[in-house]
């Protein structure tokens, strides 16, 4: 307060006091408590990139895939336990190899390539694309209720049978039905659920690339809540720049 | 003064013109006009001639005249019968003045009452003789013609009037009202005169008593002195008034002053009044949302330090006799079908979890039972490096290598609680602490239930999976108890530094 040569209320002095006085303690208190938040936040998606490893390549090995029988797995396996004998995780390593884009291509190279290849080939690359869409749908939503972000595009993990939900009601009622008839605990009618999977080589990647798309966004949302921006239409970039961003210190002490 | 009295005999002439018979006077007063009656009986009364009757009216008047005073004029009943068509006025209009040491009868028409100093020339004309007056031809020559007559009757009026009016000052003639209220008013002006005479006699006579005492030259110049002195006195105490008065004044200006400065004081105090209740309700405002952002963090934290993250990832449960992973059944009755797509999430889960607490203590734990986690379709691999898959659909009757994969997992989940045991010995920990599967595990069996689908009844394989479930819920309650599972920040810099 200005220096008055009147004080004809020096109550009002002594009372301008308490208030800044208070406030200081409540905001250092605040800034104590979120520090802990985020430090415990910080410890508990740590445990979740524990569980799902991330790890993104950019080409992808196409060579190891040719082999087709249970020994050429168990081989390729070996080679991914070389090549990385030091990380956790190894072996989930070869489950989450499939990067967003790529695994779109991949896909489609499947299924133009169906006719000179083995069956087994295509249902276990599906099973692999399932398999890692779904556990990026489980780590997406343990991520969200940690941070306590109420997901725009709501996910349902059902392993290799992952859905996401768009709130906008869908044109085709035959690919709501569809989709609703293989859903699980979906009991809202006004929710359209896209499968983060493809059942056969047969079926339509269109819902697929639609889900694998509301998946991106829902990590981009995790991403702008922390403060940071997307980079690209990447899912698994998103989701490590996102474990990534919070593990460093820059989050607890921002 | 004499101009209204011509105007009227000129009017009178006129109207003697008009109609002889009819004169007419006017009051000056209020301007009515007048009826005079009685002057021919005061005309006969001059001439001795005259006929029986009117000797015998005559001699009445006479006689009411002599008992009277000689200011009024007696008026006969018999004269006004011979008015001449004069329109009569009431009896009441006109109010007699009756003197009240006199007896007096009731009189008949208006009559004229002059004033005291007329009474009084009347009364000496009348002891001198009346017929003085009027010269005796002219009498004669009116009796004898009547248009003469009257006219000699309206001069004889009208040079009364004229004497009544130099003699009083008074405009002539008035009727009775106003006369009265004139001697009322005379009255009144006489007392008002007596008044001021005996105020003046009063004043004469104290002129002459202090005449007596004039002061002398000494006197006087003593007196002076002493006057001058008192206006000395005087003129100082008005300088000593004025001189406080300019005080004061100078005084008040300063206090005029003074209160500008605590207006503009005041208004500055209540615009800091004003800036502080805003400031105040501001940081107020400010408190109350820090104070509930710090309850909304303080839930938040609460509820994570409450919440564990394999526990949540793999949260072991039943839904009555099956047990459930993520809400994901596995098993199922034959009333209750549960799909496969839920089996094998269900399977996946529980791979993952046995495959992520047995890398965790790799190398210690010789981890030889491989478990390969795919999602929903997870593989186990022996120890004779076959791989089985741990996901259906598979045939009731023919599940050789879905039963193989379970058979395989129940022993590498045996193997680990194995070494979590050797480990709680190893760290000293008692027995009755230390880690003991609810549901014993050999072979192909956990709790005497055989997790064989193939030649099994649903019912018993599903209470099989539920043990199998109940026993990884312990383990992993023991690997929460041990570990911290966190990746260490140098592994994930390793991790990062080897992306890039």
């Amino acid at each position: 307060a200005a220096p008055r040569h009147h004080p004809t209320h020096p109550a009002l002095l002594f009372a301008s006091a308490p208030p800044k006085e208070a406030l200081s303690g409540e905001k250092a208190r605040l800034g104590d408590l979120q520090r802990l938040l985020r430090m415990r936040q910080q410890s508990m998606i740590g445990q979740v990139a524990a569980l799902y490893p991330v790890k993104v390549f950019h080409d992808l090995p196409h060579g190891r895939n040719l082999n087709s029988n249970t020994n050429g797995a168990h081989r390729s396996l070996s080679e991914e336990n070389g090549t990385l004998p030091e990380e956790n995780g190894t072996h989930l390593l070869n489950v989450i190899k499939l990067p967003q884009i790529h695994a779109l291509t991949f896909l489609g190279w499947q299924i133009g390539k169906q006719r000179r290849k083995q069956n087994d080939i295509c249902e276990k690359d599906l099973q692999r694309s399932a398999a890692v869409l779904g556990y990026a749908a489980h780590a997406i939503l343990l991520i969200a209720s940690y941070l306590h972000v109420p997901l725009r595009y709501p996910l349902h993990f059902g392993g290799s049978r992952s859905y996401v939900s768009d709130c906008l009601p869908s044109a085709e009622t035959a690919s709501i039905a569809s989709a609703e008839r293989t859903c699980i605990n979906m009991t809202d009618p006004k929710l359209t659920v896209y499968p983060l999977f493809v059942e056969c080589q047969e079926d339509d990647p269109t819902k697929a690339s639609y889900a694998i798309y509301l998946l991106h966004k829902d990590t981009e949302q995790l991403l702008n809540y922390i403060g940071a921006e997307s980079s690209g239409r990447r899912v698994f970039d998103n989701l490590q720049e996102l474990i990534r961003i919070i593990q460093s210190d820059e989050y607890v002490y921002s | 003064m004499k101009a209204p009295a011509a105007a009227a005999a000129a009017v009178g002439n006129r109207a003697g013109g008009v109609d002889p018979s009819i004169p007419r006077f006017k009051c000056q007063e209020c301007h009515r006009a007048l009826v005079v009656v009685g002057v021919d009986s005061f005309a006969d009364k001059l001439p001795a001639q005259a006929t029986s009757a009117h000797a015998s009216s005559v001699h009445g008047s006479i006689m009411g005249a002599s008992r009277m005073d000689n200011s009024y004029v007696v008026l006969s009943k018999q004269n006004k019968s011979h008015g001449h068509g004069i329109p009569p006025r009431p009896p009441s209009a006109a109010a007699p003045h009756i003197e009240p040491n006199q007896p007096t009868r009731a009189m008949e028409g208006s009559y004229i009452v002059l004033p005291p100093a007329a009474a009084s020339i009347y009364k000496t004309s009348t002891s001198e003789g009346g017929g003085a007056q009027l010269p005796p031809p002219s009498i004669n020559s009116s009796s004898l013609l009547p248009g003469n007559s009257f006219h000699s009757n309206v001069t004889v009026l009208k040079r009364a009037f004229e004497i009544a009016t130099s003699q009083t000052q008074v405009e002539q003639p008035m009727c009775l009202d106003c006369m009265r209220l004139l001697s009322d008013k005379m009255d009144k002006e006489i007392e008002d005169v007596n008044a001021d005479i005996k105020a003046y006699e009063v004043c004469l006579q104290h002129l002459e008593q202090e005449s007596h005492t004039v002061l002398s030259d000494a006197g006087f110049q003593k007196e002076k002195l002493k006057i001058e002195e008192e206006e000395k006195k005087l003129n100082a105490a008005i300088e000593e008034a004025e001189k406080q008065y300019s005080e004061i004044s100078s005084e008040m200006k300063d206090l005029e002053i003074k209160s500008k400065e605590f207006e503009e004081l005041e208004e500055r105090y209540w615009h800091e009044f004003n800036s502080f209740q805003f400031q105040l309700t501001s940081h107020q405002e400010e408190r109350d949302a820090i104070l509930a952002k710090i309850e909304v963090s303080q839930v938040h934290l609460e509820l994570l330090k409450q919440t564990n993250v394999l526990n949540d990832a793999f949260y072991i449960s039943h839904d009555g006799v099956i047990g459930t992973i993520n809400n994901f059944r596995l098993g199922r009755l034959p009333n209750v079908q549960v799909e496969w797509d839920e089996i094998n999430a269900a399977w996946g889960q529980a791979a993952l979890l046995l495959h992520t607490m047995a890398q965790y203590f790799t190398p210690k734990f010789e981890y030889r039972i491989k478990i390969h986690p795919m999602g929903s379709y997870p593989r186990v691999t022996d120890i004779h490096k076959n791989t089985y898959e741990l996901f259906g659909p598979v045939n009731l009757f023919w599940s050789t290598r879905f039963d193989k994969a379970m058979t395989w997992f129940l022993t590498c989940l045996q193997d680990f609680a194995e070494f979590a045991i050797s480990l709680d010995k190893e760290n000293n920990v008692p027995p009755e602490k230390s880690l003991k599967l609810p549901y014993k595990i050999d072979g192909d069996k956990v709790g005497s239930h055989t997790i064989f689908l193939s030649f099994n009844k649903v019912e018993n394989w599903t209470k099989a999976l539920k043990y199998t479930l109940c026993n990884l819920k312990w383990v992993l309650y023991w690997f929460i108890g041990n570990t911290s599972f966190a990746p260490p920040s140098g592994s994930l810099c390793a991790a990062q530094s080897s992306k890039r």
